[in-house]
């Protein structure tokens, strides 16, 4: 690398070289600027001395008499340059060489607001080439951000939910800090990333970090919040759909692009915006759990239901005896862990930016403040960020641009988000034993201040070893500490230089250096575990940091091939280092809770889990790509482009990609035998098809590299060696390829815009992450294997409507829809094609070939068995079957789960599932179909009504035609361990109906402790996540500047919105927009675990400039 | 012209970065890449290591007790929620469980493999490495291969048999079973061939080298249970006379003291012999708590930077996955004495089992009964010791005599008892668990009375499923009935008669394969009896 940058160094002094070379003449030039109003001088005005590239040669500022004098060469086509903030700019050019003295009066310059007609296009940048929106061959959406700019939320995905047809984004969980998932058309992996990739001002920015250099709380969550560029920032979003449009992006465009524009600086006085946003967070109920006695009512069900005795002495914590005062209040409490651990949050967002700029420089600097408590007790957010963008003209052959952007985030979460970044202690709230006190009692039935915190309960333990257990949620989150803090810098520099109006060059150089620290303590008060344990008093710090450098090289020709033809042509190299490291340490048992740094004295235990330990990691890409954009006459345009990719991930067989595309575009509306429509009414007509092909790495590096690891305990006080992974030099990349056909439509002066899309999408050679292959290999799985090709169709609309466009009422409505169908082709046969079978406890996922992913599979659940007589077997006909015992006597024949290697015999109160083939056992041949995760239609819509100073904006988003399986309802109702349960469990079956029809309707089945098959999958579980959500309102005022004149303010508005103010729908659980991910152990979508409801948020903002 | 020059500059600076595919090559600095590892002796012992540590895994020493003792009459379940160990005592045992799963234990086996395949090639890249160093090597891979397989075999009957070292994705995973018997015979013939490779020590002055590692006795010990196993009872004895006649083992001695028994009217009725309390204390303190005693053969060494996996097992009864079956233990291997009872008992009773836990395990001290604490569950594992050596032989003695008649039939079966002897007197057992002594001993009521032996002495150590398994499977299942009987105690009340009626399938005595190896293995096949439509029609 270091010989590359020497190479680079090189160029940039060549390129300076001319300028030195050139012979010069000076001379001195003289003058004096005076006001052309009232002929008064003008100090401080700007002179210039430019040559006919317009780059500066000599520049002098006025003194307080407005007099200037400068040194200069005089050659023809040199110009001299008047400028004076409120004047207009005036430019002198050379005709006479002997003339030195030039006086020069400004003119006042008189701002006409309103007045001005814009009529320049539209670009569109694919991040490596600027192209003209409606001359776009590909599909892509540009978003800006203005029409969004006052929705909540700490980051951008929030904000863009459902108003990009074809995107898909859905928050993982309401927690604060927890991440989007983003999916451009449908998931087109299995488990490889499926998050597009994002684009910041033309570089690509890592939102996710290397798994195996983060190995210190393999947290990949935290860095979710790395896309946290202020919204405010943020120009505007293009969505790069098809593979024509991210062909050029090559590997890492596979689940399409999203490219961020930041705003910069523009010509004018400066401009000074402060905007100020304050939102509280109201944190849903939950599932409503049930309280102490019954909860202890239940688990003594469920053990006497199981044939375990209930022996008070063997079980005292569910005895309440009040003889024993001690667990008479500690084990007789009624707490609602959940309400303890809660709390409403609060947000203020401060944001105050300043942009403007002369016709050389413009420059916009922004800062911004946003801090955040959390919903869950003791967890906050706050961030500074501040972003730089400069841009300096040096002539009109040399530009270049700079921007820097520094964000400091200090994040205070719940050590159990340490553990597991996935977890907050909202999961145990739910399941924490009511009966059990907060606070300790002592033996007199005294309240102390100490939490209680029993060595063992009925539940489990705080384990020291695999650090994770039963814990009292309160004290877990007031005492436990996470801190994590996070640095980032990116600097980016931009050298653009036009030797020729038909050739530009471009070096760009980008850096993103990322630090992060996490420190975190579990005193003992957290867990009441005894002293000697390690995860007493354990202290960790760690740090990680990451370098990343990308350079691109861009050649762009802009050949002039008559009045017909435009030609873009773009050439041009990338290449990407990442290095990555980590260094942490951990102890444990430090003398006191108070003492929370590893650096003070404390014992290491010689336990794998304490130490010092370190980790690096390295990845590397290098592109080269070209990319043709032709158009003729304005009405056929056309676009090739391909992309060579060189991966260090890859094995060096398959370390090489290449990913070409084409596409085109047919403007019907400039066709001659269209000019009648087009002068009238129609403003845009056009046709458009592309096809290609693009790839995707896998997110781990060194997958193909067989590493041999040391244990970390020792065996005889020796370290020993072993093969931690398998050799992946098989590896390919997984390819998309994709087809697009396209309409834009715009009409009635663009008051009615529609684009339509329809794409056929082809994912081969599909990844697929942590396969499991046969064990007898000695690995169970390999991290990544090309399994198959799955298919993404499907269309896309886009409809703008704008039926009132008037000086003061404007309305306008807006639609998006999509709707994809994901089906499998192929899958091999190496890898086991569904999680969970028949006997499992939970559902089944079955990948086959011409069925979508996230196919459920299970039993169809047809109640409870009422009584005895209800669970013998029956025929298709419904009689009962009988069978002859030895005596030969006739007995009834019980209904049995899995005969004959388990074969239980239903009970009554147990779950009835349907007999599908009327044998009397329900086994796997009673498996079926249940439906799948993935949606028929999604989108948003909302209406946009403006009446003179006051706006208002609504926004709704639904999906429709998904299932959803009520994994929260499984988990609560299941009555098959110590757990507290939901409040339904209530209506369990108790005791037989010999009469079935006094039973009630919604009867859950009996409680049976670890026995019994009364949770295995079924459509008890499955539900229609069909919703719409009013997912904003937002009501604007802003004042009129006649209003504002008599103050020293520009523009002002006030704002207040609302979020998630209601969801329409069918859907049971807490919240039917469930994460549409997958997780690397399966196929987890349309799960809803629902551990945090979605909060309603109350903003009010004000925006200010000067 | 000179523009066009600097723009080709340019472009061919752009290539000159281009041209370097090495630049893509990246190594991981965590561990070592298999390129550069196998070359010198110190990576082949370093490896050698490995395979103990790999050994001393949670997994792995969780199964090798567990596998022994979950489907038997010892333990019951805790009032902890173990689902799958419910199921695995209900006997609803499926494909499903996470207790049937394989993984470690062919990890291991892999790891073997892999050394027996790169240590030859390291001699030609580090000279001072030595044939015999080498072979040293290759013996204990085969050792401990040889125990893997072994224990594989107990529990899942047919299972597939590879010696092929499996290193990246270009090789063919899938393999087919092999039948339990023609796998046995290979593993035997695979020990046989390198069991005398084996070091006899690998350290003369610290015990637990030659405890901890696999020495040529414990391959004598590996390769008597096989053969008891196999059925083969002279060959267990012959390896088990190799390792009673080395003299490097002995039984830990007990000291006892004398009483004499009164009757109400003081008469003199009997002497009793009774293990001291500090005698018992001292059995305890050696065999169990410290670890490495001179009666044990081969035994995994936890330490404090690796804990044993027992912790949430025993250590914190009554909340805990296990709890002994007291039922069992006090009406069948225990019954309490009618002479003397006050103060002969037979020691073990309560070694094996107190404070409602399985004190082999979870105490620090017989007398005071101190429980470990989480963090000193540093007891090891036990896989041979030299009283089960005796018990194995006074079986296969027995079984012997089977083929015998008159007098050299009772002369060898006097033998057994002897073995026998030398183990229940160590323990002071008392008269009510012993045999009715006659010069006409039928070989069947001996061979119960050693299986209840085996139980006594080896309790809770993960061997009494294969104990009661090997003998009803004898002789093409003769005595069934060890297994039927057993379920009166092995499981609940109401599941008693359903696992009988499964027992009667033989099949059933197998372990289920794993699911995960089911559905990615396209070769295998479940276990007729566990077997659905759904993992076997591929």
């Amino acid at each position: 690398m270091k010989n590359t940058l020497r190479i680079w160094l090189l160029i940039l002094s060549l390129i300076m070289l001319p300028q030195l070379l050139m012979s010069q003449t000076n001379v001195m030039l003289k003058g004096v600027v005076t006001s052309s109003t009232d002929g008064s001088s003008l100090p401080g005005a700007n002179v210039q001395l430019v040559n006919k590239d317009n780059r500066v040669i000599a520049f002098a500022a006025t003194d307080i008499d407005g007099n200037y004098s400068l040194v200069g060469e005089v050659k023809s086509g040199y110009q001299l340059v008047f400028t004076y903030s409120g004047y207009k700019k005036q430019v002198i050019n050379f005709k006479d060489a002997s003339q030195l003295q030039f006086n020069v009066a400004l003119q006042e310059n008189v701002v006409q607001l309103g007045g001005a007609v814009v009529t320049a296009k539209r670009q569109v940048s694919n991040g490596m080439m600027n192209i003209a929106e409606r001359d776009l061959t590909s599909s892509a959406q540009r978003l800006s951000m203005d029409e969004l700019q006052d929705v909540t939320g700490a980051n951008v995905d929030d904000a863009l939910q459902g108003r990009i047809a074809g995107a898909d984004i859905v928050s993982n969980s309401g927690t604060p800090g927890s991440g989007m998932s983003i999916r451009i058309r449908g998931t087109s992996t299995l488990n490889g990333n499926a998050e597009p990739l994002i684009v910041v001002d033309g570089f690509p920015y890592s939102t996710t970090i290397d798994s195996d250099f983060d190995f210190a709380n393999a947290n990949e969550e935290q860095y979710s919040q790395m896309l946290n560029i202020a919204p405010g920032d943020i120009k505007e979003i293009t969505v790069l759909k098809d593979a024509a449009a991210t062909a050029i992006w090559g590997s890492k465009a596979a689940n399409g692009v999203l490219l961020i524009t930041t705003k910069r600086g523009i010509i004018g006085k400066p401009r000074v915006t402060y905007t100020l946003k304050t939102t509280m967070d109201k944190q849903g109920r939950g599932i409503p759990v049930l309280n102490g006695n019954e909860y202890k009512t239940l688990v003594q069900e469920e053990l006497i239901n199981a044939g375990k005795t209930f022996d008070p002495n063997l079980y005292p914590t569910l005895a309440s005896d009040p003889n024993n005062l001690y667990n008479y209040y500690n084990y007789g409490a009624d707490t609602d862990w959940f309400k303890s651990v809660t709390q409403t949050g609060w947000t203020n967002d401060h944001n105050v930016s300043i942009s403007g700029g002369g016709d050389r420089a413009q420059y916009r600097a922004s800062i911004g403040y946003y801090d955040q408590s959390g919903t869950v007790i003791n967890t906050n957010f706050s961030r500074i960020s501040t972003r730089i963008n400069v841009d300096y003209t040096v002539s009109t052959k040399l530009r270049f641009s700079a921007s820097m952007s520094y964000t400091h985030s200090l994040n205070n979460r719940c050590y159990i988000t340490y553990l597991s970044s996935k977890k907050d202690v909202t999961e145990m709230a739910y399941t924490r034993a009511p009966n059990l006190s907060i606070y300790e009692y002592n033996e007199l039935g005294q309240k102390t201040d100490n939490y209680f915190t029993p060595l063992t309960t009925l539940q489990g333990y705080w384990n020291s070893s695999s650090l994770s257990g039963v814990y009292n949620p309160v004290a877990m989150a007031k005492e436990g500490k996470y801190k994590l803090l996070s640095d980032r810098i990116i600097p980016e520099l931009t050298l653009s230089w036009t030797p020729w109006s038909w050739v530009r060059y471009n070096f760009d150089v980008g850096f993103d250096v990322m630090n992060n620290k996490s420190t975190a303590f579990l005193p003992q008060t957290a867990t009441g575990r005894p002293w000697t344990e390690l995860s007493v008093n354990k202290a960790d710090d760690s740090d990680s940091e990451s370098f990343d450098m990308q350079i691109f090289n861009k050649l762009i020709f802009n050949p002039h091939i008559g009045k017909d033809h435009s030609l873009q042509i773009l050439l041009g190299t990338q290449t990407t280092d990442n290095k990555s490291s980590s260094y942490s340490s951990s102890t444990a048992n430090t003398a006191s809770p108070y003492l929370t740094d590893p650096s003070i004295p404390s014992r290491i235990i010689t336990q794998s889990a304490l130490g010092i330990k370190s980790g690096n990691s390295e990845y590397r890409l290098f592109s080269a790509y070209s990319q043709f954009q032709y158009s003729f006459k304005d009405r056929y345009l056309l676009n090739v482009s391909g992309r060579a990719d060189g991966n260090s991930r890859f094995g060096s067989n398959h370390r090489w990609g290449f990913f070409p595309s084409a596409s085109g575009r047919w403007r019907i509306s400039g066709e001659p035998f269209m000019k009648k429509a087009s002068d009238s009414w129609l403003n845009e007509l056009s046709l458009r098809a592309s096809w290609g092909q693009n790839g995707n790495e896998p997110s781990t590096n060194y997958v193909a590299v067989s590493t041999y690891s040391l244990y970390d305990y020792k065996y005889l006080n020796d370290t020993g060696t072993y093969p931690s992974n398998l050799e992946l030099s098989n590896l390919k990349w997984e390819r998309g390829e994709q087809t697009d056909l396209g309409l834009n439509f715009a009409a009635f002066d663009n008051r009615l815009m529609i684009d339509a899309d329809y794409y056929l999408k082809r994912t081969n050679d599909l990844f697929f992450r942590n396969v499991s292959i046969p064990s007898t290999s000695g690995f169970s799985t390999a991290a990544y294997m090309n399994i198959g090709t799955m298919d993404n169709n499907g269309w896309e609309l886009n409809l703008h409507v704008t039926p009132i466009r008037q000086k003061d009422l404007v309305v306008s409505f807006s639609l998006a829809l999509a709707r994809n169908v994901n089906t499998i082709k192929k899958i091999t046969s190496l890898i086991s094609n569904e999680s969970g079978s028949w006997s499992t406890r939970g559902m089944i996922r079955k990948w086959i070939s011409g069925q979508p992913l996230g196919s459920f599979y299970g039993y169809q659940y047809q109640g409870v068995y009422l009584n005895s007589d209800q669970a013998i077997a029956t025929d298709a006909s419904g009689n009962k079957i009988y069978t002859y015992d030895s005596s030969g006597n006739q007995t009834p024949v019980k209904m049995q789960f899995g005969y004959p290697s388990i074969a239980y015999q239903f009970q009554p109160g147990d779950a009835k599932y349907k007999d599908q083939n009327h044998d009397g056992n329900i086994d796997y041949q009673d498996i079926v179909y249940l439906g799948n995760a993935n949606p028929l239609l999604t989108g948003g819509f909302g209406p946009n009504i403006r009446y003179k100073e006051w706006s208002i904006n609504a926004y709704f988003n639904f999906r429709y035609g998904n299932k959803i399986y009520n994994y929260a309802k499984w988990n609560m109702e299941r009555m098959y361990g110590y757990d507290n349960q939901s409040k339904a469990t209530l209506r369990r079956w108790r005791s037989s109906y010999s009469d079935p029809s006094t039973a009630p309707k919604d009867l859950l089945p009996r409680a049976l402790f670890n026995q019994g098959y009364n949770d295995m999958g079924s459509d008890r579980y499955m539900e229609d996540g069909s919703f719409v959500r009013w997912k904003s309102l937002e009501i604007k005022y802003t004042f009129t500047r006649d209003f504002l004149k008599r103050t020293f303010i520009q523009d002002a508005y006030i704002y207040l919105t609302m979020q998630n103010l209601y969801c329409w729908t069918k859907y049971t659980g807490q919240d039917p927009e469930v994460s549409i991910t997958t997780s690397p152990s399966g196929d987890t979508s349309g799960y809803d675990y629902a551990t945090s409801p979605r909060p309603k948020e109350y903003a009010i903002g004000l925006s200010l400039t000067f | 012209m000179k523009k066009i020059r600097i723009l080709l500059v340019l472009i061919i600076a752009a290539l000159a970065t281009s041209s370097c595919d090495s630049w893509l090559n990246l190594t991981p600095t965590s561990g070592v890449a298999r390129d550069d590892y196998w070359k010198t002796k110190e990576d082949v012992a370093s490896f050698t290591t490995g395979l103990y540590s790999g050994l001393v895994g949670s997994d792995v020493s969780l199964k090798m007790w567990l596998w022994g003792e979950m489907r038997a009459d010892m333990i019951n379940t805790g009032t902890w929620n173990n689902s799958n160990l419910t199921l695995i005592k209900e006997g609803e045992i499926t494909e499903n469980n996470a207790y049937c799963n394989w993984a470690s234990f062919y990890t291991i086996i892999n790891d073997c493999n892999t050394l027996l395949k790169y240590a030859p090639g390291v001699k030609n890249n580090d000279n001072s490495f030595t044939q015999t160093a080498l072979e040293e090597y290759e013996a204990q891979a085969v050792a401990i291969r040889s125990l893997m397989y072994f224990y594989l075999i107990r529990n899942f009957g047919d299972i597939p048999y590879t010696t092929t070292a499996y290193t990246d994705d270009t090789q063919n995973f899938d393999i087919a079973k092999s039948d339990k018997d023609s796998v046995l015979t290979k593993v035997i013939s695979d020990m046989e061939g390198w069991v005398e490779k084996l070091p006899t020590s690998y350290s003369t002055s610290t015990a637990a080298y030659n405890k901890g590692k696999m020495t040529r006795y414990a391959g004598y010990a590996l390769l008597a249970d096989m053969y008891l196993w196999k059925e083969n009872y002279q060959k267990t004895i012959d390896y088990c006379d190799k390792i009673v006649s080395s003299g490097q083992y002995a039984l830990i001695p007990v000291a006892k003291g004398t009483e004499v028994v009164t009757d109400e009217d003081t008469q003199e009725i009997d002497t009793v012999t009774y293990a001291t309390t500090a005698g018992a204390e001292s059995l305890y303190t050696n065999l169990y708590v410290n670890g490495n005693s001179t009666e044990s053969i081969f035994e995994l060494q936890f330490a404090s930077d690796n804990l044993n996996p027992f912790y949430d097992w025993f250590a914190t009864s009554p909340h805990s996955y296990v709890i002994p079956n007291s039922d069992f233990i006090n009406d069948e291997l225990f019954p309490s004495a009618t002479v003397g009872s006050s103060i002969s008992q037979d020691i073990r009773e309560k070694i094996c089992s107190a404070n409602n836990s399985v004190w082999k395990y979870s105490g620090l001290a017989l007398n005071d009964k101190t429980v470990r604490t989480s963090t000193q569950m540093t007891n090891h594992l036990i896989v041979y010791r030299l009283a089960e050596i005796y018990l194995m032989r006074a079986e296969a003695e027995n079984q012997l005599a089977a083929s015998m008649t008159g007098d050299a039939q009772q002369a060898e079966i006097a033998e057994a008892l002897a073995d026998v002897d030398v183990v229940r007197s160590r323990s002071n057992a008392v008269d009510a668990t012993d045999i009715t002594r006659s010069s006409q001993m039928s070989v069947s009521m001996v061979e119960e009375f050693i299986l209840e032996e085996e139980a006594r002495e080896m309790a809770f150590e993960g061997k009494r499923w294969y104990d009661v398994l090997r003998n009803a499977k004898r002789n093409s299942y003769a005595h069934l009935h060890y297994l039927t009987d057993m379920c009166i105690y092995s499981t609940t009340s109401d599941k008693v008669y359903s696992l009988q009626a499964k027992y009667n399938n033989h099949n059933s005595h197998y372990l289920p394969i794993y699911i995960n190896d089911m559905k990615s293995n396209s070769l295998l096949v479940q276990n007729s009896f566990y077997a659905d439509e759904s993992t076997t029609s591929k």
